[in-house]
């Protein structure tokens, strides 16, 4: 089952979000990647995560050496708060492991699953420490899109009130 | 542990004075000591739940007061500049003094003060306590108060939160883990002195509160050995239950009160860590503990920010200081000047050296023993952490607990100079072997696999890597332990056992036989405060320099 | 009693009159201070490390008393904590024990307002900086960026006449420090939020001519005003790379030089 879920890239959503919104200022909406850290003083290692998230949300496109935002990255980019979530929230759950656990939630009699299903999980196919991140890095995409919550009191994950 | 800190010598002095003065002060109260005839215990088992319940209210009673004057005293002391000068060396005073040495003049004061009812009694037994659990609570409320974020207590401030919500919100929270961590040494210390005041017969008159402990030592005396293992296992019992059922849940839930940044805050001992895994503790800190937690938070916060905002009890606590002092004074040139010399006093620079020697044999012994097995414990990597929460867990049974087995030794024949070692070396053991293996836990793997490269195996790597990874912590345990074998100087040099008293020279047994054979106050008076002397002296010259130095030289850059 | 100055012109929001703050008996570190801030001003302090900034911004929130002088807020001399304002720290300075919605709602509850209008208010507080989803969430579950976010929905959920922020984007990565940057500007602009007067402290002066109405730069030892540049003939957006921010940008490093 591990195998299915895809690891995410951890990188925190608010730089995806900060990476669109740089993209969407550039004259062309194009970059190049390499020269992309340098403008924003960063090295590109630390970057990597954040394009790469990007990517797997099909927000940009990365083709020979160039970024580029997708009709959908554009979009977002564009949208004002409410709107932007809507669509984060829809990009999300095209994720493998955020729709696994969305789905786990929506099924379980009271709303609500227990983070340790999903740790143990994960466990098999990462070291804990890695399982561990993970989770959050998830946790802190879904809430953005408000895709699913977590209570921390109870470790258990809960679908936001609509 | 809370780290020592650097005090004056002149108010060393005061306090020392003030000591006098509750000495003095007590032996008033003592006058109207009356024999109290203490009736036989009821030795049937079946009784063993409602004696233990008996010495859980009184341990749970000075629990609640310790946490509660440790909160006030130590906000007070983060807080004020003038009320950090005298809260501070008193604090450092009261935890190298031997509490068991006042607990006679306790009893004799409450004795009298309630005219010799039980009730008395029974406020001795857990003042003695509180005195044992509040030091170190106190110490660790204040410095996590002084390491709070500077940001932090400024947004505090910035939003408004005073009075109940400043306690609630920033004060409580940011106290919670040092509060817990501390509580296990507390309640370590209280179980010792609980059964301590149950087991001693005190003076003249035998007074017995029913309670665990003292049901622990008659059946001793009388050698009913039935019982004295029953006794034995409920005691163990009910720490290790403790454990597992209330501290380690209180951790778990105390996670969410560590800072991020946190340095040398107490991280979540590794016991919680290892209960954390077991579904049961975790829905028992969930379903029960959290949220009392939280209630108790909020019950505090309302208590303390009632009254914590006047500043009136910071001013008392100015003035009984030197008022005291000038009592001290007064009442010993009345006991010294106005009576002629009591003969036993030329004993005493003896009888102090005697226990002296006793006490660095035991602290040289400790760290011998500890040093290895605390290496060998963090070698093997199968049981290290299995292994830190049952030393965790054993650490806390209380070292009263062995004390029968020396009376059964005695009776076998060792001599009375090993007991007393020997017993004194059951609480000391802990303090040392506790520290050196944290410390000994700590050492990064990197360092370990650097050795390993250079070739630093079996006893270079031991000495090249392991002893001054491992000294900070080892002095710091050291420095407990030598004032917790003061302690036992004072129970051990002088046992009334199987209506035999067998004793051994010393400034203990002198301490004991003046206060309950001869009621001699002159020679209370004198081996008490030269005793104390004796630690203070000792702490400032040697333990202090000592533990900066290595502080200063082996500090792990994190 | 208004004075007939105050008639011509509308009272300054803040006045601080010959602030002096000093450290033991002899150390001044700061001041002395003259200086004024209009209604809906975006004024920026800055000036070399340890010259006393923050310790300005922290006698304008009223957390420190200045050793001399007077802090006037809207004409009354201040003399505890400024209610009136509000403060954004750079290391973020929340409760780690308190969820996010705790957190905002924090200077809510010490001003008295009921549980529910509590929550309320900070709700919209929190979906106006774009944090909706992480109410329960405990800071410790958030980015950096977040945390920030955080702080600034808990400092404007007061809805004090003035917002102080000191160094509040310099501990964030450049991406995230952007997004806030424009996110703060927005909200200045934005009808919704009552705050319209803000006292920004940062090292950056490119933070601060893309920002503010107006720049004071202090000098160090001891700290005290050698400039001031007005900004407002700078029109907004100013995108860094326009030539009149670049030349702006320019003439303010060559005056700090
Ligand atoms: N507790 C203190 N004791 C002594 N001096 C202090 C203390 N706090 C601040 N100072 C001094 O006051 C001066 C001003 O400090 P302040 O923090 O206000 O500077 P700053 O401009 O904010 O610096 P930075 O840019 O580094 O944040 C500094 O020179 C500092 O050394
Ligand atoms: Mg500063």
């Amino acid at each position: 089952m591990a195998e299915t879920l895809q690891p995410l890239p951890h990188a925190p959503i608010g730089m995806v979000l900060g990476l669109l919104e740089h993209l969407k200022d550039t004259p062309g909406g194009k970059e190049d990647l390499y020269k992309l850290g340098g403008p924003l003083g960063y090295e590109l290692d630390d970057l990597l995560p954040v394009t790469e998230a990007a990517k797997r949300l099909g927000l940009v496109r990365i083709a020979a050496g160039d970024i580029e935002l997708t009709a959908e990255g554009r979009a977002l980019a564009a949208a004002e708060e409410p709107e932007r979530k809507q669509r984060m929230g829809r990009c999300l759950r095209k994720l493998s492991l955020i729709a696994e656990i969305r789905r786990a939630v929506e099924r379980a009699a009271g709303g609500r699953a227990s983070r340790t299903l999903f740790l143990e999980r994960l466990q098999e196919g990462f070291s804990e420490a890695e399982a561990e991140r993970q989770l959050s890095t998830a946790l802190d995409w879904a809430r953005y899109g408000e895709v699913f919550d977590f209570d921390p009191d109870a470790e258990e994950f809960f679908l936001p009130p609509a | 542990m809370a780290s020592r800190r650097p005090a004056s010598y002149s108010v060393d002095l005061g306090l020392i004075f003030l000591i006098g003065a509750v000495v003095v002060g007590l032996h008033l109260g003592r006058s109207s000591l009356r024999p109290y005839d203490a009736p036989e215990l009821d030795p049937r088992p079946a009784l063993l739940p409602l004696y233990l319940l008996y010495s859980l209210a009184r341990l749970a009673v000075a629990y609640l007061l310790a946490v509660g004057l440790a909160l006030v005293t130590g906000q007070l002391a983060a807080r004020s500049p003038f009320a950090r000068r005298l809260i501070l060396p008193t604090l450092d005073v009261l935890q190298s003094v031997p509490i068991l040495g006042f607990f006679p003049l306790a009893v004799g004061f409450f004795i009298g003060i309630f005219h010799g009812s039980a009730l008395g009694v029974e406020m001795a037994a857990v003042f003695l306590i509180f005195t044992s659990m509040f030091w170190n609570l106190a110490f660790g409320v204040y410095e996590s108060l002084i390491t709070l974020p500077e940001e932090l207590a400024l947004a505090a401030g910035q939003f408004g939160l005073r009075g109940s919500l400043r306690w609630t919100r920033l004060i409580l929270p940011a106290v919670v883990p040092s509060l817990l961590y501390n509580s296990l040494v507390s309640w370590a210390n209280g179980w010792y002195f609980l059964i301590a005041s149950e087991i001693i017969a005190v003076g003249p008159a035998r007074y017995t509160l029913p309670g665990l402990g003292s049901y622990l030592a008659q059946a001793v005396t009388v050698g009913r050995n039935h019982e004295t293992v029953l006794a034995l296992g409920v005691l163990i019992a009910t720490t290790v239950g403790m454990h597992l059922l209330l501290w380690g849940p209180l951790q778990i839930w105390a996670e969410r009160f560590h800072f991020e940044e946190s340095g040398d805050r107490p991280r979540t001992p590794r016991m919680a860590r290892v209960l954390g895994r077991s579904r049961l503790v975790r829905w028992l800190t969930r379903t029960v503990v959290a949220p009392a937690g939280q209630e108790a938070i909020a019950a505090a916060g309302k208590l303390l920010g009632m009254w914590g905002a006047s500043g009136w009890w910071g001013g008392a606590f100015a003035l009984l200081l030197p008022a005291s002092l000038l009592v001290a004074v007064f009442k010993l040139y009345g006991l010294f000047v106005s009576r002629p010399a009591s003969p036993e006093l030329a004993g005493i620079p003896v009888d102090l050296l005697l226990s002296l020697v006793r006490v660095a044999l035991g602290v040289v012994v400790s760290a011998a023993v500890s040093i290895p097995l605390a290496w060998a414990l963090a070698r093997s990597t199968r049981v290290r952490g299995a292994a830190m929460a049952v030393i965790q867990i054993l650490a806390s049974i209380p070292a009263t607990a062995f004390f029968p087995l020396i009376v059964i030794l005695l009776r076998w024949g060792i001599g009375m100079n090993a007991a007393a070692v020997l017993l004194a070396l059951t609480t000391m053991f802990w303090y040392v072997l506790f520290n050196v293996a944290g410390a000994a836990y700590a050492i990064p793997k990197q360092m370990d696999e650097a050795a390993l490269g250079l070739g630093l195996r079996g006893r270079r790597y031991l000495r090249r890597v392991f002893v001054p990874a491992v000294l900070p912590s080892l002095i710091t345990g050291c420095v407990t332990a030598w004032g917790a074998g003061w302690n036992a100087m004072i129970l051990c040099e002088y046992l009334e056992a199987g209506r035999r008293v067998y004793q051994v020279r010393g400034i203990g047994a002198t301490l004991d036989r003046a206060t309950y054979v001869t009621g001699d106050m002159q020679v209370v008076a004198a081996s008490l405060a030269s005793m104390v002397l004796l630690i203070i002296l000792v702490n400032r010259s040697v333990w202090d320099p000592v533990y900066r130095r290595v502080a200063e030289r082996y500090k792990m850059e994190a | 009693m208004a004075s007939p100055a105050s008639v011509a012109a509308p009272a300054a929001l803040l006045r601080l009159e010959g602030v002096e703050q000093f450290y033991g008996q002899k150390i001044r570190i700061l001041g002395p201070i003259d200086l004024e801030m209009r209604e809906a001003e975006f004024l920026s302090l800055v000036g070399p490390s340890g010259c006393g900034k923050s310790t300005l911004l922290r006698i304008v929130a009223g957390v420190l008393t200045p050793t001399v002088g007077t802090v006037r807020m809207g004409g009354r001399p201040l003399k505890d904590v400024n209610t009136r304002a509000a403060m954004v720290f750079q290391s973020f300075a929340l409760f780690p024990w308190l969820k996010v919605v705790d957190n905002v709602a924090v200077g809510l509850e010490s001003r008295g307002l009921p549980p529910r209008e509590r929550l309320k208010k900070a709700q919209k507080y929190i979906d106006l900086v774009g944090l909706s989803g992480y109410e329960r969430a405990y800071p410790r579950e958030l980015s950096r960026g977040m945390k920030q976010l955080v702080g600034l929905a808990r400092a404007l959920a007061v809805e004090p006449e003035l917002l102080c922020m000191d160094e509040p984007f310099s501990a964030l990565d450049v991406l995230t420090a952007r997004t806030m940057r424009e996110l703060v500007l927005d909200l200045w602009a934005s009808p919704v939020v009552m705050t319209k007067s803000i006292l920004l402290v940062t090292h950056s002066i490119e933070e601060a001519v893309a920002m503010s109405d107006r720049v004071v730069v202090l000098k160090a030892n001891p700290g005290r005003i050698a400039d001031e540049v007005d900004l407002r003939g700078l029109p907004r957006p100013r995108r860094p790379d326009l030539p009149q921010v670049r030349e702006t940008v320019d003439r303010m490093y060559a005056l700090l030089a």
